[in-house]
């Protein structure tokens, strides 16, 4: 029964191992997501050369803002390394000549108003203006075609078949370079007939660019404020403009300021960490274009600092009390509003030993004791004092059993082995004191004086035996400006429940040594008295009674004769025939001893083997010549005897 | 040795090692938080302290200040929707990231018009390594974009039926749907600046779409700032609860659920208490059998 499930469960064991266990759950249509590591790079060529024929194509209609922002938009194509520096050159090459034809669209359409103003003077000045532009264009536009060219030879366009996607979009461009040129050329030739501009171009908006140049400074703090100062600059006016300042594309203020400005912001309180984005963007007005400037702002909090007390052995379960105080140092840094804080001073002493004996460190600030430290092999100790008046009076520090130094006198004594830190601090009140310990938490905030104290409830839900647990504060300030931050102590934990356990299995162990113990009792022995070795004579040959057979006829008979032969060998040799003897070995043994008897003896044996072992039916003479044979050994040893 | 003792032994070793080599094998499941591999989300979990959430039903009752991300790669049931529509009508922020699963049942069932089109999002132009990995910059503010200048998706997709306020991200101009799998832009497909995130308010709380979920998994987070998104959504509330419910499960994480439940067990008290009973016992059995 056991043999039977032991096979079941080793199959149902491998079953359940080896065999897969197919999911019937809805599968996903198309792949999520591939290794970004091991993806294949395969820039779209087609299409980029195919966006600058668009491009073109917009700016020859006259949409030479959409036409800047596709060429903005192909700039974020990412180039292999080799081909960066040409598709930063067809860029640049591509934004001029949009722009040059966008500043000819508005000086042509400038010249159109002062001529209908009979402002002639002004109209040819603008006019001689419009007409370099329009020269540099058609440079732009023969350095672009050639740009084109090495863009292809190292695209290997030139070997492609006409019917190529990227042998389309190269013809696709080159066909609206072309266009562009002879919409340049149309331009220039309206320079020449100035009197019939046409109403077309003269409808088309453009607008006359603004320049700015921005200041702020370089650190700025979450909820604190920062000024910026700037000067925009347009080419036809210095009138107002409206403002907008962004953090990270935030809205953080938006007012009409003159072109020399400076603005006052504040940095949202929830702003992360790091550096970030600060735009100044001017809006456009009139015929005045918008601009924007960005930089770059780090955002910091600062760090505050913390003291506290808490046990070193905690029994499970049982309370923890947590206490401590927050404040922030102050240093350099910047102007915080006006504190409902008050500062104190605080000074750290750290005393270096040149052993690590046993001492008591005693400072007394005037006469009033200000702490007192018992330390065990330490050969350092930092003691901080807090709520010193700013008159700090004579310090003396104590050591026993050793050294006595007084009379330190503050600020800056530096004494071999004592070091004093002085500095201010600033208590932070309401921080809020999260305190997580063993699955367990509690929650605090601090007073007016940076102080807190926590509870934290342990309950059995640990099972460790005793050991280090981790206590985590954490401390969150009300104020953005601050750091939030962790403290984190180990503290020993003893468990009486996980220690029962372990009690349980060692006394359970116990008892079954215990049991084995009385099962099987050492037993004494007793002392064996030896005898001594007396000589002992040879064994007597006592002749076992040799079984019966149960042949008969023949084969009986043949048997018999061998076993009456045998017998008389076995005497006569002293002998036996052992039940792990074959006849024939008993043969060879005894023959040497028997040399007349030795010739029947083997034909003998030879008969007697045919009996017992051959297939072959003993014929009736065989009886007869066993028989004699028997005698004849009998015979021939009774007459070696004589 | 006899058969059935070597059967039984060879048992017992069969499955402690297939024990030791389901606890210690790390998952290699998609988006899940215990795969530290290429295709895993394990990199958030311990950087951005999201917290894995395996049901629904776990959600905190007060929602306040508490963000849930969803990968619906799973149906949803009518409780779990129920519990997602009262998570954010009672105050807390859900992030669904989706490209070609269930996010639209969510969607549908808040009463959104908002939809993942669940067609994939391709750009020529603006990509990092090839039109599959489309680069997001044209970002509008908010507290889930902050500080991001750029963003790479990974097979992603894009939402439809957003209204423009709505909108937080799209793609560039040259992005298009290749809605018949020929990867390249045809004359009827969807083209040009296309939603990529969203955000909708409902109730006291907020809901996010977000197109393409890849945009948690190891490998691509520290690529363009796809990180910041992570850590703004971290920022979004003092508790982040990743769901992992509704993620496919592997026979490998449905065999480390089991020893994870068998492990939490024996952690109780009671757990504790019966395993030592069980090997005091077995212990001491051969004693019982020789008194009798």
């Amino acid at each position: 029964m056991i043999k039977r499930l032991s096979v079941v469960l080793f199959i149902v064991v491998l079953l359940a191992t080896f065999s897969p266990v197919f999911s019937s759950l809805a599968q996903l249509d198309r792949r999520p997501h591939e290794n970004p590591a091991t993806a294949k790079s395969s820039p779209g060529w087609a299409t980029l050369l195919e966006s600058y024929g668009t491009a073109f194509n917009l700016s020859v209609t006259g949409k030479n803002q959409d036409a800047q922002a596709t060429i903005n938009e192909l700039k974020k194509f990412l180039a292999p390394e080799a081909l960066q520096y040409l598709l930063e050159n067809y860029n640049t090459l591509s934004g001029q000549l949009v722009s040059a034809n966008n500043e000819i669209g508005f000086l042509l359409n400038e010249v159109s108003v002062l001529l209908a103003n009979d402002r002639k003077d002004e109209a040819q000045r603008l006019l001689d203006e419009s007409m370099m532009l329009t020269d540099s264009a058609l440079f732009l536009v023969a350095d672009i075609r050639t740009e084109s060219n090495n863009l292809a030879d190292e695209l290997g366009i030139f070997n492609l078949a006409d019917s190529s996607p990227l042998r389309k979009s190269y013809d696709y461009l080159i066909q609206n370079l072309d266009y562009f040129r002879e919409h340049i050329d149309e331009l220039a030739r309206l320079h020449q007939d100035i009197e019939n501009l046409p109403e077309a171009i003269i409808s088309t908006s453009f607008y006359s660019p603004t320049l700015i140049q921005v200041a702020s400074p370089e650190t700025a703090y979450p909820g604190l404020p920062i000024t910026i100062s700037g000067q925009i600059t347009s080419r036809h006016g210095n009138t107002s403009r409206m403002v907008k300042v962004l953090l990270n594309e935030v809205e953080l203020i938006e007012e009409r300021v003159s072109p020399q400005f400076s603005l006052e912001v504040t940095i949202p309180p929830q702003t992360p960490v790091g550096t970030q984005n600060l735009t100044v963007r001017v809006a456009p007005q009139e015929r005045y274009s918008g601009v924007s400037q960005r930089i770059e702002v780090e955002i910091a909090t600062i760090p505050l600092q913390a003291e506290v007390k808490l046990p070193r052995l905690v029994l499970v379960p049982g309370p923890v009390q947590v206490s401590g105080k927050i404040f922030n140092q102050l240093t350099s840094g910047p102007e915080l509003p006006s504190s409902r804080y008050q500062t104190e001073a605080v000074i750290k002493y750290v005393i270096n030993f040149n052993d690590n004996s046993d001492r008591t460190v005693e400072i007394l600030t005037g006469d009033a004791q200000a702490a007192k430290v018992t330390i065990f092999r330490r050969p350092s100790l930092e003691i901080l004092i807090s709520q010193v008046p700013p008159n700090e009076p004579t310090v003396t520090v104590t050591v026993t059993p050793q050294e006595r130094v007084s009379g330190l006198q503050a600020p800056g004594i530096n004494i071999s082995g004592i070091t004093r830190y002085a500095s201010v601090l600033t208590p932070i009140q309401d921080v809020r004191v999260e305190v997580d310990f063993a699955k367990n938490s509690s929650q605090a905030a601090t007073t007016a004086d940076g102080s807190f104290t926590s509870l934290v409830k342990t309950s059995l839900a640990s099972l460790s035996l005793f050991g280090v647990e981790e206590l985590k504060i954490t401390l969150t300030p009300t104020e953005p400006w601050y750091t939030p931050f962790q403290v984190t102590r180990k503290i020993i934990v003893l468990h009486p429940l996980s220690l029962s356990l372990m009690l349980l299995i060692f006394v359970s162990f116990g008892l079954l040594v215990n049991k084995r113990v009385k099962i099987r009792p050492t037993e004494r022995r007793e002392r064996q008295i030896v005898s001594p070795a007396t000589s002992r004579g040879l064994p007597a040959i006592s002749h076992p009674v040799k079984a019966k057979h149960e042949l008969t006829g023949v084969k009986g008979s043949i048997i018999s004769a061998y076993l009456r032969g045998l017998e008389i060998i076995e005497k006569r040799t002293n002998t036996l025939m052992t039940a792990q003897v074959t006849l024939r070995e008993f043969l060879k043994t005894t023959v040497l001893r028997i040399p007349a008897a030795a010739k029947p003896f083997a034909e003998l044996t030879a008969l007697a083997e045919i009996v017992l072992y051959s297939a072959h039916t003993p014929e009736d003479e065989m009886t007869t010549r066993a028989e004699n044979l028997a005698t004849e050994i009998k015979e021939a040893l009774d007459s070696e005897a004589t | 040795m006899k058969l059935h003792k070597f059967l039984f032994l060879l048992t017992v070793i069969l499955v402690s090692l297939m024990t030791a080599v389901v606890w210690f094998f790390p998952l290699n499941d998609d988006f899940r938080t215990s795969n530290p591999f290429w295709n895993g989300t394990k990199d958030i979990e311990s950087g951005y302290a999201f917290t894995p959430l395996e049901s629904l039903s776990d959600l905190p009752v007060s929602p306040h200040d508490t963000v849930l991300v969803i990968i619906p790669y799973l149906q949803f049931s009518a409780t779990d929707l129920a519990a997602v529509s009262s998570f954010i009508t009672g105050g807390g922020t859900v992030i669904v990231a989706d490209d070609y699963g269930y996010g639209n049942q969510i969607t549908e069932f808040l009463g959104l018009r908002a939809r993942f089109s669940g067609q994939p999002l391709l750009d020529p132009i603006v990509n990092y390594k090839n039109q599959w990995f489309p680069r997001i910059l044209h970002l509008k503010p908010s507290s889930l974009t902050t500080g991001i200048d750029e963003l790479v998706f990974n097979h992603a997709t894009a939402l439809s039926e957003i209204e423009a306020g709505d909108i937080l991200a799209q793609s560039s101009i040259f992005s298009f749907l290749d809605t018949d799998d020929d990867r390249t832009q045809s004359a009827d497909e969807t083209a040009g600046l296309l939603p990529v995130i969203s955000r909708h308010s409902l109730g006291k709380g907020k809901i996010f779409l977000i197109s393409d979920p890849s945009l948690f998994i190891n490998s691509m987070a520290p690529i363009g700032d796809n990180d910041r998104l992570v850590q703004n959504i971290a920022a979004a509330g003092s508790t982040v609860l990743f769901d992992q419910s509704h993620l496919p499960p592997s026979n490998l994480s449905e065999a480390k659920d089991v020893l994870t439940q068998l492990h939490n067990f024996f952690t109780t008290p009671p757990g504790t208490l019966g395993l030592v009973l069980a090997v005091i016992t077995v212990t001491l059995m051969p004693i019982w059998h020789r008194r009798r």
